[in-house]
């Protein structure tokens, strides 16, 4: 023991004696405990004590550095990942002072609770403090990270952030601080409280996944830093030498848990422990980045397959990218009202029957009444973007009602305010604070005639025809099979012939489908028309207009995606009767959110926008929602294609129907491992091979270093030790721990019995010879190991060459032998 | 047990090494698939280097030099070696201890660090209430490798055995009865109290030994002469410590603070030390300190008797009295 740990022993030992009637022992339950079982047993267990220190600071140190590699890692691989310069030096500083600092919490009890007060008051100062900077910072690492997304899948925008803080020289370097220091929170709880691998590597790897999707590696050597963290915390957490003593008040180096049947006591601290682990873990990390980055780096980074669950998730990341987060929240139980185009996500639709509208007026006509407030321009994936196409000077359509027009008083209170709820073919729209609107409109288009000049109106199609025929491309395989089945197919553009696909599609509906306000979720990855139209046989309004808006546009016809609210003959019939203040009698309606609506309007050359009803009459009979599990998603895992070929393919089960090349689809998807795996196998072989040789290389090299320092006895004993060996494997001697003073017995033994079956005259002359230096080198040996003199060089050289002999000849015998009883087997 | 928790490890590594198969197959990127070709070939390369290490690795123990009374806290020191390259491995000593009278099969689990090239000690600290052989056992050594995949078991005997010494307590004041009655004499101590100094030669009586006859003497004499040796002590006083089952440590102390007191008056005593086991009994003559000591080990390494030890006695030994028995209860003068 060294002069230190004698004190440090001995410090405990007094320290331990000074405070308490029972050295070693303490806290009152245990005490009890130990008395119980000194008078039960007459002795009992006290502490574990090591005698060295158990190197706190060293710990503590290690930990912070693990720290840092995980939060360092992660914020470099972000960062860098999306090309944000973000000062590598400042920040680098900061998060190793904060990585240190957080894992120094934990270096006791007091450290602890101060440690964390501390920490988290400064947190919440930084924050206060810096809010700008972060959250600009934050903005434009977002706008660097949407710009990469819209380069990858060629979108056709992304959302930008305000940045408040235009220069990023300080807003990114700050907010890599503020993440790094997050980071470092997380880490220290991961690292320093539990060491638990799973959650170190879900917090900084799930991260990089931002990077890692659109095929971005982040640095290799940040990479390295990672995996040295993982590695360190995996080896660590099953070693169990991790803890540093902050909750185990009695115990430095040792913690115990009782049990039934005794207790055990673990080692908790090795800062030495940690220290090989931290080294292996560099080691193998080292190599991770040389054969990762050096040897397959290139050749894989150019190679990229898709496969097909990527594809199917790409679509929700564009979403992602162009509509923001709130995007990825729209999947809801709609409660009625407008869906501002959104037609993905929501699964049923249970209307709350709040009022939304209060419609005041003198009824013409028994039609429904549409009040439109949102119209669809272009459809990409689940949504309709609102029109904002603007004809001519002022935008106005240009048609001329002639009909009678009515007013009508709308009162909007709980309908979406940024919307004016408009009847086709209005006139005049007058609205005032309170969200009442007058409006005056003709009400029914069967009446109207169009007074405008030829060169408008033939303008105004050529708009219409060039804005409001766009149909996603990926849909049209189901859109012609639909327009097939429903028959709708016709050259007549005139108002018959639109009006003669109408029906067709509205029929095809009404025989094939089924209204439902509980029609299920879209599974995920799937289109909402594409799913509707294909698979789900039910639907409410939306999915209707949805979808008779692409098909009428697929065949030519000019549609648009409208929500609002249709005030039918029911609810007229429900309203109340009024007099206003000039003695005229009127209707008013209140309409709630389930009369929200959604339907397609047709352009007819002439007549312009005309709404058309698709949905069918619902009766009431829903039935249960189909189911779409997980294994739907993960069945498309090992369909390997590249991305065209998985963008191209989207049915799931053909892969898995096409039998036979099932397997060779999981082959190709896992093809890319078998370079690194045989390369690691070679390796593995290679090195298994090269054990012997290398062994006998540090043997070599040892008795030559023993030699060269005049020490010929321990070198003759090194090589005694691999001669027995060897002897041992050629099964010439029984074991391998022979003693060197019956060695020489043993292999004349092993000689007579070998030539005991006689016909080795050539030999049995030698024999004595052979057992002379068998004995020569057991003498010799014994000599070197037991003799407290060194034995001579020429002794060394003697010996050895009568060990080669003595082996020379012991093989020479048997292989003669094996050559005689082969012989005399052939001769019987 | 540890094989279990092996079956958990491997579980939670199948598991991780799962996940990184999806993120490799989702992703086809060099550095996932890399990650799972090293998570593969890890566990290999771990138990190998946990099989090389667990053939190097060795644990000894050693008692406190100094002598140990009942009271008193001991360590027994544990040293570990690692003499392979392999650190990280995880070492499950199970071990047993008990005071030889309160016997207890209950184990006791200690993990240690088995760290590369190491040559470590540890102390495991003891506090006793009563006298008795003191006895640590520990036959194997679990040795898991570094990822705790495989557990190695090691054969390693590990037999501690430490006397915890009565101790001293007031003897009252007592005329002490000579023995009388010699009992088979045994005496196997040169250092004991008969000497290799004859004193006298006297006539044959019966009962002497034949190996005291002094041939020369008794041709010269025309009868049977008897060498008698001087003692250094006067042997005159038969203790007869009787350790009864659940009483022993009463008894242990008055013996051993009379013994003491006898020692400082300069008289020296001979103990009759009872085995229960082959209901004999065994004669240790005390002269000195280490004695008294060495006669106490031969108490203690013997069991408790279940019944009182004077009845035996004096059947195996009639017409014998003044023996001093050490009781339970106290000292009595037959």
């Amino acid at each position: 023991m060294s002069g230190r740990n004698t004190k440090y022993l001995k410090k405990e030992k007094m320290l331990s004696l000074q405070t308490d009637p029972h050295p070693g022992f303490r806290g009152r339950k245990e005490l009890r405990d130990r008395n119980k079982e000194l008078s039960a047993r007459g002795v009992c267990e006290g502490d574990i004590i090591a005698d060295k220190p158990p190197h706190k600071y060293i710990a503590v140190l290690l930990r912070g550095i693990l720290i840092f590699f995980g939060a360092y890692g992660t914020v470099w691989g972000l960062a860098g990942s999306f090309g944000l310069a973000y000062d590598p030096v400042k920040v680098f500083v900061w998060i190793l002072v904060m990585a240190i600092i957080s894992a120094s919490v934990y270096y006791n009890r007091a450290t602890f609770y101060i440690g964390y007060i501390t920490m988290f008051i400064s947190f919440f100062v930084f924050s206060v403090l810096m809010y700008s900077y972060i959250n600009s910072g934050f903005q434009a690492f977002l706008n660097e990270m949407n710009q990469h997304y819209v380069d990858y899948f060629s979108l056709p925008a992304a959302r930008v952030s305000e940045e408040v803080i235009a220069d990023r020289s300080l807003s990114v370097p700050i907010a890599c601080i503020f993440m790094g220091w997050v980071y470092c929170i997380m880490l220290n709880v991961t690292i320093s409280s539990y060491m638990n691998p799973a959650l170190t590597f879900l917090v900084t790897f799930i991260p990089l996944q931002a990077a890692f999707y659109i095929d971005i590696t982040p640095s290799y050597l940040c990479m390295t830093m990672l995996i040295m963290c993982y590695a360190s915390v995996l080896v660590l957490s099953r070693a169990g030498y991790y803890a540093l003593p902050y909750r185990y008040k009695k115990y430095e180096i040792y913690s115990r848990r009782r049990r039934r049947k005794g207790a055990d006591d673990s080692y908790i601290l090795s800062a030495r422990g940690m220290l090989s682990v931290f080294g292996i873990s560099v080691i193998l990390s080292l190599v991770f980045f040389v054969v990762s980055g050096a040897v397959f780096g290139d050749s894989y980074s150019t190679k990229y397959i898709s496969n097909r669950l990527k594809n199917k998730t790409d679509e929700y990341v564009e979403v992602l990218v162009m509509n923001g987060l709130t995007s990825m929240f729209n999947r809801y139980d709609a409660t009625g009202g407008l869906a501002h185009g959104r037609l993905g996500g929501i699964g049923s639709v249970t209307p709350d029957y709040e009022t939304d509208l209060i419609v005041t007026y003198a009824p013409e006509t028994s039609e429904t009444v549409y009040l439109r407030a949102f119209v669809g321009d272009k459809y990409y994936v689940d949504r309709f973007t609102e029109d904002t196409n603007v004809f001519g000077e002022g935008g106005y359509e240009p048609f001329h009602m002639t009909g009678e027009p009515v007013e009508m008083e709308i009162e909007n209170v709980g309908a979406d305010p940024g919307y004016y709820y408009l009847p086709y073919h209005s006139i005049n729209a007058v609205g005032d604070k309170d969200g009442t609107s007058y409006i005056t409109y003709v009400p029914s288009h069967q009446d109207v005639f169009y007074e405008t000049d030829d060169v408008g109106m033939l303008k105004y199609s050529e708009f219409v025809f060039d804005n409001y025929t766009y149909i996603p491309e990926s849909l049209i395989p189901i859109l012609d099979e639909t327009v097939d089945k429903a028959g709708m197919v016709n050259d007549d553009r005139t108002y018959h012939g639109i009006l003669y696909s109408c029906s067709r599609l509205e029929q095809y509906f009404a025989e094939n489908y089924r209204y439902s306000l509980q029609p299920g979720r879209t599974p995920y990855g799937r289109d909402v028309v594409e799913y509707f139209l294909s698979s789900q046989d039910r639907g409410y309004c939306m999915h209707y207009a949805s979808a008779s808006t692409l098909l009428l546009r697929y065949i030519g016809i000019p549609a648009r995606y409208c929500e609002g609210y249709a005030l039918t003959a029911n609810q007229l019939a429900g309203g109340e009767l009024i007099e206003d203040e000039n003695g005229e009698r009127k209707v008013r309606v209140e309409l709630s959110d389930a009369m929200a609506h959604a339907w397609v309007e047709v352009y007819i050359p002439g007549y312009g926008w005309i709404p058309y009803e698709m949905t069918p009459p619902s009766f009431g009979d829903d039935d249960e929602i189909p189911m779409n599990g997980i294994m739907g998603i993960l069945s498309g895992l090992f369909n390997a294609a590249t991305r065209d070929e998985a963008g191209a393919d989207s049915d799931l089960a053909e892969g898995v129907e096409a039998g036979a090349s099932t397997f060779r689809k999981v082959f190709d998807s896992i093809e890319f491992l078998i370079k690194p795996l045989g390369f690691t196998v070679v390796a593995v072989i290679l090195l298994l091979l090269l054990i012997p040789f290398i062994k006998n290389a540090v043997m070599l090299l040892k008795i030559s270093r023993m030699k060269k320092n005049g020490n010929y006895s321990d070198a003759l004993l090194v090589r005694y030790r691999s001669y027995v060996k060897k002897l041992s494997g050629s099964k010439l001697i029984g074991s391998a721990n022979v003693d060197s003073t019956c060695l020489a017995q043993k292999l004349t033994d092993a000689l007579k019995t070998l030539t005991e079956s006689g016909g080795y005259d050539d030999l049995s002359e030698h024999l004595d010879d052979i057992s002379s230096k068998a004995g020569y080198v057991g003498h010799t040996v014994r000599r070197a190991a037991f003799s407290a003199d060194n034995i001579s060089d020429s002794e060394y050289r003697e010996t050895c060459l009568a060990m080669k002999d003595v082996l020379k000849a012991l093989r020479t015998v048997r292989v003669k032998k094996a050559k005689t009883l082969q012989k005399n087997v052939e001769t019987v | 047990m540890e094989h279990f928790k092996n079956v958990l490890y491997i579980i939670s590594y199948v598991l991780m090494t799962a996940v990184v198969l999806l993120v490799a197959v989702f992703y086809r990127q060099p550095l996932a698939s890399i990650l799972l070709v090293f998570l593969i070939v890890l566990p290999l390369f771990s138990i190998a280097a946990g099989s090389y290490g667990s053939k190097r690795f060795s644990v000894t123990a050693s008692a406190p030099p100094e002598q140990i009374t009942e009271g008193d806290e001991f360590r027994i020191r544990l040293h570990i070696r690692n003499t392979s390259f392999v650190p990280l491995l995880r070492c499950i000593i199970r071990y047993t201890y008990s005071n030889s009278y309160r016997k207890d099969d209950r184990t006791f689990t200690i993990t240690v660090a088995g760290e590369s090239f190491v040559s470590d000690h540890i102390n495991l600290s003891f506090k006793t209430s009563m006298p008795g052989m003191f006895n640590l056992d520990a036959s194997d050594i679990l040795v898991s490798d570094p990822l705790h995949f495989r557990t190695f078991k090691v054969k390693n005997e590990i037999h501690v055995m430490i006397p915890v010494m009565p101790s001293v307590v007031p003897v009252p004041d007592i005329v002490l009865t000579q023995y009388e009655g010699e009992p088979a004499d045994d005496i196997l101590s040169e250092t004991g109290e008969l000497t290799r100094d004859i004193r006298q030669l006297r006539e044959y009586r019966a009962g002497d030994r034949l190996k005291d006859i002094h041939w020369k003497a008794s041709a010269a004499a025309q009868e049977l002469m008897v060498k008698e040796y001087e003692r250094s002590v006067d042997l005159m006083y038969m203790l007869l410590p009787e350790i009864i089952k659940g009483k022993e440590e009463r008894s242990l102390r008055l013996y051993y603070s009379l013994g003491k007191k006898m020692l400082a008056q300069n008289m020296g005593f001979r103990t009759a030390i009872y085995h229960p086991g082959e209901k004999t009994f065994f004669y240790c003559n005390v002269s000195s300190a280490s004695d008294l000591d060495e006669s106490i080990y031969e108490i203690m390494r013997e069991s408790a008797s279940e019944t009182e030890v004077y009845p035996m006695f004096m059947a195996q030994n009639p017409g014998s009295y003044g023996i001093i028995r050490i009781c339970p209860e106290g000292i009595l003068n037959t």
